[in-house]
């Protein structure tokens, strides 16, 4: 990235910290839709086409999800801004019942 | 003449359009209050067909109906929204606020849990109820003819979605809206049950509504996800739908475990007993009851490692159910103790749910349950907790915060009667119930043979039956009473402890003219000690910011009640149920839509008018 700023070192120029700053924001807001429009492209894609088999392409689409949810928390719900511990703390322990509870099930089953 | 008439239509609307928490916490207790009644009319008719042996008085296919319309409306419909009706009344003004953090989605929530019910109720009179229990097992639910399970499983997906955004409203609130100084480990005690009881909604529920959408399409749109013939599984439907139903069931009583945290505690005269040991607790509850939804499936044959497993979780949750116990106990030891009805609810509670736990114990132990599973030993268990613990505890929060969400005092003698009739009713029904099931009295069967001696114990539990209605309805008789007299009470009655009580009576509009300052647990009771007659403002007299009525979640819900119509008879009814489908969902996303269009700011409180105001309540 071309303007490399640290965002607290000064103050005095604050807004015009602030106007850089939103412009980067604006920039990666840009390119994570772009990016997120591509990846539903290529997930649909993989299920569509018989080039990959099913299991693998499930795989696949799976860590295109877990990119995905990257992208929606960190770029377009600002999880990794001051303030948002509570929200990581409620993903967190969601993640962690969640995780333990379909491992178990799937374990129970097959 | 015509100028009332204009003022009572402007009533109704006001309570259509309402986003005050004190309103919708009203709504969902005269609700809830209404399907009890529905539920306790149909647990009597499954009492009188039990009294005897070999009764006909409702048999077959109308007792399946009528059994699992009593766990249904019982479970999500009496007892969650009387639980939301609390948490909207009580939580708010427990932590200064002066509404919850989304007091549109709070109303969306309540309209939808209504329409729910009614949509599921409504299958009495078009054709018949759901007939598969309220637990629903497949294949039973997805072979089930007619459209009752359909009514089932469409009124709940509507009524859960309410759910589920009350959950959501309520952590918000609780993490963003505390007033100066109320740190997390100064927050009351059912501030915090209601805390975790909405992450446990946050985290069950999504499990129901994934269930209900297999079993919707299963049987809406010819899936197979259950059915082994092709290739699906039953079983998969048991575990989700516990996964899904254990957490709940501590979503109800975690609640009541904060009702009588309060209660106990001023009526005690003390500060609550082991306080962070009883926040300790009710999050570990919390978090453990995601670990234990097998043991509702001993019988179904995971394996003895699964059911050990199962069942040594199940048996840690008893611990700190039990540090809860004692910590109550320990509040009333050496206290100041009064005897209000809502105290003798609570005191009720301790020693009849601790027998609910001790049978949970024993049904927790995994080879023992393969005599208990399915036989009335369970339904004893179950209702020991249910009615035992979570009921009496709501009686308790009745009696309790009557004043502060009525502005007026339940009468005490009349309370008194309801405890004892409820009270001894309940036993006589319930106790009797675990012999039965020792004896060998499956649960869910609508009659039995004279030969099996079963006569005796089942008319003890009729007897008690009707002494719970008696209960019931002399309670009904002292709201009638109460609010023909109608005499106020001052805005403290009880002498309490915490910030709800801090406020004058009736409760004004905006709850608090200034936020106040917190100090310490117990906030008001801090005040009061320091010889204070108010709570300390943390802010001064100024505009106050007030969320505008709307009318658009009343729409919302009847949008997608009658799409919720429209899937229901798609399978029988084809182009109308469509339409009824696309016009109900299309009234829905009209609904978002404007509510995402049009901005609406809210309205602003001036601080003059506000002023004289409040010298009008001191007056
Ligand atoms: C110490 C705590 C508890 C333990 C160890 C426990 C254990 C169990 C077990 C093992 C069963 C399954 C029995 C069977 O079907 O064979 C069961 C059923 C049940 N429990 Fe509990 N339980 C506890 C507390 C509670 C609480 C607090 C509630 C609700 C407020 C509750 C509500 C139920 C219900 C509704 C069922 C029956 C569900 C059905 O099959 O329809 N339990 N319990
Ligand atoms: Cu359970």
């Amino acid at each position: 990235m071309a303007s490399n700023e640290q965002p607290n070192s000064v103050h005095h120029h604050s807004s015009l910290q602030k106007k850089i700053k939103l412009k980067q924001e604006r920039r990666q807001h840009n390119v994570s839709f772009v990016m997120m429009i591509l990846l539903t492209i290529v997930a649909f894609a993989a299920i569509a086409s018989d080039a990959i088999s099913n299991s693998v392409a499930v795989l696949f689409i799976i860590v295109l999800a877990g990119v995905q949810v990257f992208f929606q928390l960190y770029i377009w719900m600002h999880l990794g801004h001051k303030g948002h511990e509570f929200p990581m703390w409620g993903i967190a322990s969601g993640l962690l019942i969640a995780l333990i509870t379909v491992g178990t099930l799937v374990g129970l089953i097959w | 003449m015509s100028n009332a008439h204009a003022a009572n239509k402007s009533v109704l609307w006001d309570w259509l359009t309402t986003v005050d928490h004190k309103k919708i916490g009203i709504l969902y207790l005269v609700s809830g209050g209404f399907f009890f009644l529905v539920g306790g009319l149909e647990a009597v008719l499954i009492r009188i067909q039990l009294m005897n042996p070999e009764m006909t008085f409702l048999t077959g296919n109308l007792y399946n109906q009528v059994l699992t319309m009593h766990g249904t409306t019982m479970i999500f419909l009496a007892a969650m929204p009387i639980i939301f009706g609390f948490m909207n009344a009580v939580v708010p003004l427990q932590i200064g606020a002066r509404d919850v953090a989304f007091p549109f989605v709070n109303s969306l929530g309540f309209w939808l849990f209504f329409f729910g019910g009614i949509l599921l109720n409504l299958s009495w009179f078009l054709g018949g109820a759901p007939d598969a229990g309220w637990t629903a097992y497949a294949p039973l639910s997805t072979t089930s003819t007619g459209h009752g399970v359909d009514f089932y499983v469409l009124g709940l997906q509507i009524a859960g979605a309410g759910t589920l955004m009350g959950g959501i409203n309520f952590l918000v609130t609780i993490i963003n809206m505390r007033a100066p100084g109320m740190t997390f480990m100064r927050m009351p005690l059912f501030t915090w049950t209601a805390f975790v009881t909405s992450g446990l909604i946050l985290f069950a529920f999504p499990a129901l509504t994934i269930g209900l959408f297999l079993l919707m399409f299963e049987r809406v749109f010819e899936a197979n996800f259950f059915d082994a013939n092709m290739g699906g599984n039953a079983i998969i439907w048991e575990h989700i739908f516990w996964i899904f139903g254990h957490p709940e069931v501590y979503i109800l009583i975690l609640p009541a475990f904060g009702i009588i945290s309060e209660v106990v505690a001023t009526f005690s005269r003390k500060r609550l007993f082991g306080y962070s040991a009883m926040v300790f607790a009710t999050v570990l509850i919390g978090f453990l009851g995601f670990m234990v939804w097998a043991h509702h499936m001993f019988t179904v044959g995971l394996g003895p490692v699964a059911n050990s497993i199962f069942a040594v979780a199940t048996m840690a949750i008893a611990i700190p159910t039990g540090v809860k116990i004692f910590n109550w106990v320990f509040t009333m030891w050496g206290g100041k103790i009064r005897f209000t009805t809502a105290n003798l609810f609570s005191v009720g509670f301790i020693p009849t749910f601790v027998m609910g736990g001790v049978t949970g114990v024993m049904l927790a132990v995994a080879p023992a349950d393969y005599q208990y599973h399915d036989s009335y030993f369970v339904v004893a268990h179950f209702h020991y907790v249910i009615v035992g613990g979570l009921i009496l505890g709501l009686f308790s929060g009745l009696y309790y915060w009557y004043p502060r969400m009525f502005g007026l005092m339940l009468n005490e003698a009349l309370g008194k009667w309801n405890f004892w009739t409820f009270f001894i009713g309940f036993h006589l029904t319930f106790f009797p119930q675990h012999f039965l099931g020792l004896m060998g009295m499956p649960r869910r069967y609508f009659t039995y043979p004279e030969e099996f001696g079963l006569g005796s114990l089942n008319f003890i539990s009729t007897i008690g039956a009707v002494f719970m209605t008696v209960g019931t309805i002399i309670f009904i008789i002292n709201v009638v009473v109460t609010h023909a007299k109608g005499k106020k009470v001052s805005g403290d009655p009880w002498d309490g402890r915490t910030l709800e009580w801090a406020i004058p009576n009736p409760t004004p509009h905006y709850n608090f003219l200034q936020t106040p300052l917190v100090r310490g647990l117990d906030a008001l009771w801090i005040e009061k000690m320091a010889g204070n007659k108010k709570m300390t403002p943390a802010e001064p007299v100024g505009d106050i910011h007030m969320p505008n009525n709307s009318v658009l979640p009343l729409f919302m819900s009847i949008g997608f009640f009658i799409a919720g119509f429209g899937f229901i008879y798609y399978s029988s009814a084809g182009a109308p149920a469509l339409i009824a489908i696309i016009v109900g969902l299309g009234i829905g996303l009209a609904c978002m839509f404007l509510r995402s269009w049009i901005d609406d700011h809210g309205h602003h409180l001036h601080k003059e008018d506000l002023l004289k105001e409040d010298k009008g309540v001191d007056a």
